[in-house]
């Protein structure tokens, strides 16, 4: 019964999804013109330095690069404001009063919007990239199935990370801050900006340790074939249960805030 | 009504209506600078694997990085409303704009300030100090002269970029994604030396969208450094010429844009 | 409509058109483009000083052409003109001196209060202070808004609201005021006071006031000259009375007889109803004269009582809806 009603609000997103057609160009567009600026950076410092960097070489870092911009669509990095808009305009009692969790009617939804978003948007901007460059394509079946997880893991650890800070602006005074911070320390934790590997050894173990490298980091390293995708896969997951709790107990609070103080 | 006076009497109303969230522009300008401080740490973090990248050395990479930054803030602080154009233009509250007597670009763009962006501007204007203190300039006053135009021109050039570049809105309502490409692009392409990048890119966004003009070509002559890629020397001095221009260029597009404006069924 | 009404009408509007290209949905990705005629071919001139209503139903056209009207949308073809000017190119020039109230979009600042707005609005329009401040009282008194003058727009009613929206487009003394469903979600009493408000301005100002409305009240009330569209064409133009009698000449003439009767018999009406005493007769107004009918009545019975009845204009209207064009 329960299991239906996720299944009809995944493919609600998804459905939701593909009716922006033109947001989705425009979107690949602007991602396409990041992975051409980041990838002839980071290639020039590879010739620079004369060598690989953190087991990097052009190859890899062009896969690097396209990889994480096409995850842009799937994994929202900059989206998710929603739930705080619906916060904001007090929509969100609406939302408690369904017979669903809030985590499960948004997370259901999430995943929907995400395989669409991942067959419509990553699929054909990591395709524009592998005919502009040679880039690393695994060839084991293996690889992509562990790749596949890995990108649920990293929307599950992403859908969460959002979700914590769209509810925080029930305690917050600004409401834009969480939001933004969120946003910008995803882009410069979970090797958006620059690939864990590029950082100091020491800073790069740091962050490979949080949750946002769970989100970008983790999903390429496993592509690629960097490291132990096993032990990736854990850390990932382990991360994903986390959140996942702390953003159920967090709606729970939320809930228990709305009830006694009307919002 | 002069359309300056105008801006700043609609500004004035919303410093007003945010006076009420001040504990919030509070964080948010903190939020703003410790999060773009991790963004300056990538460009250290390559730095630690190099001497020179395209022939330009940390401090160098800094100038652009602030220079261009400080540019970039100062747009986002007075011209980011024009990000709104979107949700006006969807929702048909563009129409409450063209029924009154003034420009409709400047009341977009009046619509609200980025007060958080100081916290950017501040950050960016850190990152160059720390730029001058390395770079061994040697200073003229047309050198510091130049300094102060950068600042202005950066500012222009990246306004002149994001009101044309809002224009895509009265094509396609939800192409909006695709300003990002060549505002926020264009500022992270800024960041780096013009030498890094294929001549496509070079052309696109350093000539096209004009990028390179707002820190690459001053540095230049700031820092002393040799003409690439053949071309004259003027070119370092063009900036302020190019904002002009660019500005122009802009505000062209958007009232041909506005035409194209359909407003909603309800 | 002759030429020479054209040179005293402040509102002009010369087959004109708009059309939209939507795409649409057809099949799983493909998709078509259509045009829609939102106002396919509309003309009409509304003379200085008159309250014209523009009604249709819902997707006629009737927001588009205030649209065009106004400066917001550029025609696709024909031509218009108001206060003698054309209003996509000379948007700014216009809006000094029109006034547009959409019941659907605000222009107040929802986060400011009212009479901020009403400030902003002084130097928007570049309105002498005192002047500003003569209309602002005469608005305040007249709309009675004293009481939430100082309340942040976000907290107003509907009704609140849109009586701060009227105020906003008047303060600059339009020569002519649009208003695309003014009173959409009014109670009675705001209605009332709406439309008084409109009546007062226009016999006082002499404002040309073009009204689009859903709610017949508003036109009976106020409009001397109606125009009805649909499907983005004009099919009514003519006074409230023309429309009743082109389309219904029949009136009824209710009775009351001193003791209960079988149905009259009466020459040039017929009974259509007998409840107890009351009877009523209906009767063609171009043949027979509701004098001579009474008249006629008094001779076959003892007459108490008796009323005229017009036919229901929400009738009348909801019949020529319904039958579209085809009614003509
Ligand atoms: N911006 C737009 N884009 C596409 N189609 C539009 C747009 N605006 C109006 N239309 C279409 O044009 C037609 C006329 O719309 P309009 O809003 O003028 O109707 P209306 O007479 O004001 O209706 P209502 O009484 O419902 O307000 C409708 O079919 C509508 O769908
Ligand atoms: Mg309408």
């Amino acid at each position: 019964m329960r299991g239906r009603l996720y299944w009809q609000l995944a493919k609600c997103g998804w459905r939701r999804q593909t009716t922006y057609r033109a947001a989705t160009i425009a979107g690949m567009f602007t991602n396409s013109v990041f992975a051409l600026v980041q990838g002839a950076v980071l290639v020039a410092t590879l010739h620079a330095a004369g060598r690989r960097i953190g087991g990097y070489d052009t190859r890899d870092t062009l896969t690097y690069v396209w990889l994480a911009q096409a995850l842009i669509g799937p994994l929202a990095i900059f989206g998710g404001t929603e739930i705080a808009e619906r916060v904001q305009t007090g929509d969100i009692a609406t939302d408690f009063s369904r017979p669903i969790t809030l985590q499960g009617w948004w997370l259901s939804s999430d995943v929907g919007r995400a395989a669409s978003a991942f067959v419509f948007r990553a699929t054909p901007q990591f395709v524009i990239g592998a005919v502009i460059f040679t880039l690393a394509i695994p060839t084991s079946p293996v690889r992509w199935f562990a790749f596949a997880l890995s990108v649920w893991l990293a929307v599950a650890v992403c859908f969460s990370l959002h979700f914590i800070a769209d509810l925080a602006v029930f305690w917050t005074i600004s409401p834009r801050g969480a939001i933004s911070s969120q946003v910008l320390l995803m882009l410069a934790l979970s090797g958006m900006l620059l690939p864990l590997g590029f950082f100091p050894t020491p800073v790069a173990h740091v962050l490979r340790a949080l949750p946002w490298a769970a989100a970008v980091q983790g999903p390429i390293d496993v592509f690629l074939g960097h490291g132990n995708a096993g032990f990736s896969l854990l850390r990932q997951a382990l991360w994903a249960v986390a959140l996942l709790s702390a953003a159920r107990a967090m709606a729970a609070a939320a809930h228990r805030k709305l009830v006694v103080q009307g919002g | 009504m002069n359309t300056l006076r105008l801006w700043r009497l609609l500004v004035v109303a919303r410093i007003r209506a945010q006076w009420q969230y001040r504990a919030s522009f509070v964080i948010d300008t903190i939020a703003s600078f410790a999060t773009s401080s991790l963004d300056f740490l990538a460009v250290l973090a390559i730095f630690t694997h190099l001497h020179t990248l395209g022939g330009w050395s940390v401090h160098q990479v800094a100038f652009l990085y602030g220079a261009g930054g400080i540019g970039f803030a100062m747009a986002d602080l007075f011209v980011s409303n024009l990000e709104q154009t979107s949700q006006l233009v969807r929702t048909g509250q563009f129409d409450v704009m063209l029924i009154r007597p003034a420009g409709t670009l400047t009341q977009v763009i009046a619509g609200d300030v980025s007060l958080r962006s100081v916290g950017k501007a501040t950050q960016a204007s850190l990152v160059l100090v720390y730029a001058l203190s390395g770079a061994a300039i040697h200073w003229t006053v047309g050198r510091a002269l130049m300094m102060l135009a950068i600042v202005a021109c950066g500012a222009l050039i990246f306004s002149a970029v994001w009101i044309a570049g809002s224009c895509i809105v009265f094509l396609t309502v939800d192409g909006d994604e695709a300003t990002n490409a060549i505002t926020y692009g264009g500022n992270f392409f800024a960041q780096y030396p013009l030498d890094v990048f294929g001549p496509w890119l070079r052309r696109l966004l350093g000539f096209v969208v004009p990028t390179a003009f707002v820190a690459y070509f001053p540095a230049l002559y700031v820092l002393g450094k040799p003409m690439p890629f053949g071309l004259p020397g003027w070119v370092r001095f063009a900036s302020p010429l190019v904002a002009a221009v660019a500005l122009g260029v802009a505000t062209a597009v958007w009232h041909i844009a506005v035409r194209h404006y359909r407003s909603t069924g309800s | 409509m002759s030429g020479s009404d054209d040179d005293t009408a402040v509102v002009m509007a010369r087959d004109l058109t708009k059309h939209f290209t939507v795409r649409r949905r057809a099949g799983r990705v493909r998709r078509d483009r259509v045009t829609v005629e939102a106002v396919a071919g509309v003309t009409f001139a509304v003379p200085r000083g008159t309250i014209v209503g523009y009604v249709g139903p819902n997707g006629a056209g009737k927001s588009t052409t205030v649209k065009m009207l106004t400066g917001i949308l550029v025609p696709s073809g024909g031509e218009v003109r108001v206060a003698g000017l054309e209003p996509s190119r000379r948007r700014i020039e216009l809006a000094r001196r029109i006034g547009v109230v959409f019941g659907q979009r605000s222009q107040l600042w929802w986060d400011l209060p009212l009479a901020d707005s009403f400030e902003l609005a002084r130097h928007l329009y570049a309105v002498p202070r005192s002047r500003h401040a003569a209309r602002l009282t005469e608005c305040v008194d007249l709309l009675e808004m004293a009481p939430f003058l100082q309340t942040p727009v976000r907290q107003l009613s509907l009704g609140q609201r849109m009586r701060g929206e009227i105020a906003i487009a008047l303060l600059h003394d339009p020569e002519v005021l649009f208003l695309d469903e003014p009173t959409i979600g009014l109670d009675v009493v705001s209605k009332a006071k709406v439309r008084a408000f409109l009546a007062d301005l226009n016999a006082l100002h002499g404002t040309t006031i073009v009204l689009t409305t859903h709610d017949l009240g508003d036109i009976e009330r106020l409009c001397s000259r109606l125009l009805i569209i649909d499907h983005g064409r004009t099919i009514f133009d003519g006074a409230l009375n023309d429309l009743r009698d082109r389309f219904e000449p029949n009136r009824t003439l209710v009775v009351d007889l001193a003791a209960p009767q079988p149905a009259l018999r009466i020459e040039g009406a017929q009974v259509v109803r007998v409840d107890g005493a009351r009877q009523w007769l209906r009767f063609d107004r171009r043949t027979t004269t509701a004098a001579d009918l009474v008249a006629r009545v008094a001779v076959a019975a003892d007459l108490v009582d008796l009323t005229v009845e017009e036919p229901d204009i929400e009738d009348v209207v909801a019949r020529i809806y319904r039958d579209g064009s085809a009614a003509f």
